[in-house]
């Protein structure tokens, strides 16, 4: 434990006060980047630090555990099994959209019903809805839908985050349910609005609202069968950023 | 020896891992969200990290139960600030509830039992003011000024009393016999060396 005098003259907050907080995470960003600047330099309260890391994870341990429902361990193996989706693939006409090769597709298909029940999970808690889209999606998969990766367009600008997801389409073509994570949360000042396309045209197909986990989901129901489209895509509208150009876009399989 | 098998992209070794860990993991990560969904967030998240970037954890800085264990309460304080859009009158909590279940259950072994025990014998010595005040900051993911203001406490007051605290529980748990995070997992020395 660092003697909190012989580090002070040259940091704010006291080092002896903040190297438990540093090792808790409860310092402000400012004061949380002073003490890394004094850490950089201070091999005893590097040392300190350590102690306390380990106080903290011992902790931790005190709580009782809680089994996680058995789907997680089949859906983080199959995560770790199937092959990493390209970061970025040549784009075509029109969306630009990714294109999806056999080998892609086949590993999204291992993750297919898990992933996809875990994330509506998370979007939506524990409501009835969830659970009843979950149902919906595993019967889609098992009467013969398809299911697509939802990525990036090739010439989308980075954003902060440019999120992922899926697109599942019924076997009769009749609806289609997207799913997408890692998104900027809807507000007053965002929204999300998931487009068809065919021959270079547009349909609106209904404002797509994303929560404060980064998760929306949105069941699509056209007055044309899904397969009548060529992709599906997502725009995005800030005070900032006008709505252009998909960012996220899907084949119809 | 699991942990080099991981970094060798070895999904049984991930697996053995997942298994002997996850019930903690995704115990703790409840206890900070008491949220069953967002918890299981949190789990998948550490986990699918540490087969991602298994080099992240580094043996020479501690155990590797320490390790996870502090990943996953950093993960599951992000989703809660994420989360956290109401006041901080929301907070407001029955925090003893959030410290260690007084019952942890017959099917615990009698060793887990007994490091858990000591780790929350530790806790029960610190002054009740000082155990609060750790619980805040370890489970509400409040900064130490957010944790004064809430308690309109002075907030060297705030800092000085975590320190004090932090400080005991890393002296106590250094006395022979007493739990670290690896002791307190379930992990006998014996298989320790299995994790490195």
């Amino acid at each position: 434990m660092s003697d909190g005098t012989a580090h002070r003259p040259s940091s704010r907050p006291d080092p002896d006060d903040a190297v438990a907080a540093y090792a808790l995470g409860v310092l402000d960003p400012e004061e949380r980047q002073e003490f890394e600047a004094h850490l950089a330099g201070c091999p005893t309260c590097r040392a300190a630090l350590s102690r306390h890391e380990e106080v903290v994870g011992a902790v931790g341990s005190s709580v009782t555990p809680v089994a996680p429902r058995p789907g997680l361990r089949d859906a983080l193996l199959a995560e770790i099994r199937a092959p990493a989706p390209p970061a970025a693939l040549p784009a075509p006409r029109r969306l630009r959209v990714l294109a999806i090769g056999s080998g892609i597709a086949a590993s999204i298909a291992l993750v297919s019903v898990a992933v996809l029940s875990l994330l509506l999970a998370r979007a939506l808690d524990e409501r009835d809805e969830a659970r009843h889209s979950a149902q919906e999606i595993a019967e889609y998969i098992s009467d013969g839908g398809t299911l697509s990766a939802l990525l990036p367009a090739a010439e989308a600008p980075p954003v902060a985050a440019p999120g992922h997801g899926s697109l599942v389409v019924a076997p009769d073509q009749s609806q289609a349910m997207l799913v997408v994570h890692d998104l900027t949360p809807s507000g007053d000042d965002r929204r999300y609005i998931a487009w068809a396309e065919r021959d270079g045209e547009r349909v609106e197909l209904g404002v797509l609202p994303v929560n404060d986990e980064g998760v929306g989901w949105l069941l699509l129901s056209g007055r044309e069968p899904m397969s009548a489209y060529e992709t599906v895509g997502i725009t995005r509208y800030s005070e900032q950023a006008p709505e252009g150009e998909p960012f996220l876009v899907a084949p119809i399989e | 020896m699991l942990m080099r098998r991981v970094r060798g992209h070895d999904e049984d070794a991930f697996a053995t891992l997942y298994d002997r860990y996850a019930a903690q993991v995704n115990g703790l990560a409840l206890s900070i969200l008491r949220n069953p969904a967002l918890s299981e967030e949190a789990t998948h998240d550490v986990f699918l990290r540490l087969w991602q970037e298994p080099e992240s954890y580094d043996s020479s800085r501690g155990s590797f139960a320490g390790w996870l264990l502090r990943a996953v309460r950093n993960r599951a304080i992000d989703l809660l600030r994420r989360r956290r859009e109401h006041s901080i009158g929301g907070m407001e909590v029955d925090l003893a509830s959030w410290i260690p279940d007084p019952d942890p259950g017959p099917e615990e072994q009698t060793m887990i039992q007994q490091h858990r025990q000591e780790v929350r014998q530790a806790l029960d010595e610190l002054v009740p003011d000082q155990r609060h005040l750790l619980e805040l900051a370890y489970f509400t993911g409040l900064s130490q000024r957010q944790i004064a203001d809430h308690l309109e406490r002075p907030l060297g007051t705030v800092k000085s009393q975590i320190r004090v605290a932090m400080r005991r529980l890393a002296d106590r748990m250094g006395e022979p016999g007493q739990g670290s995070a690896d002791s307190a997992t379930r992990i006998p020395p014996s298989r320790k060396r299995d994790l490195e």
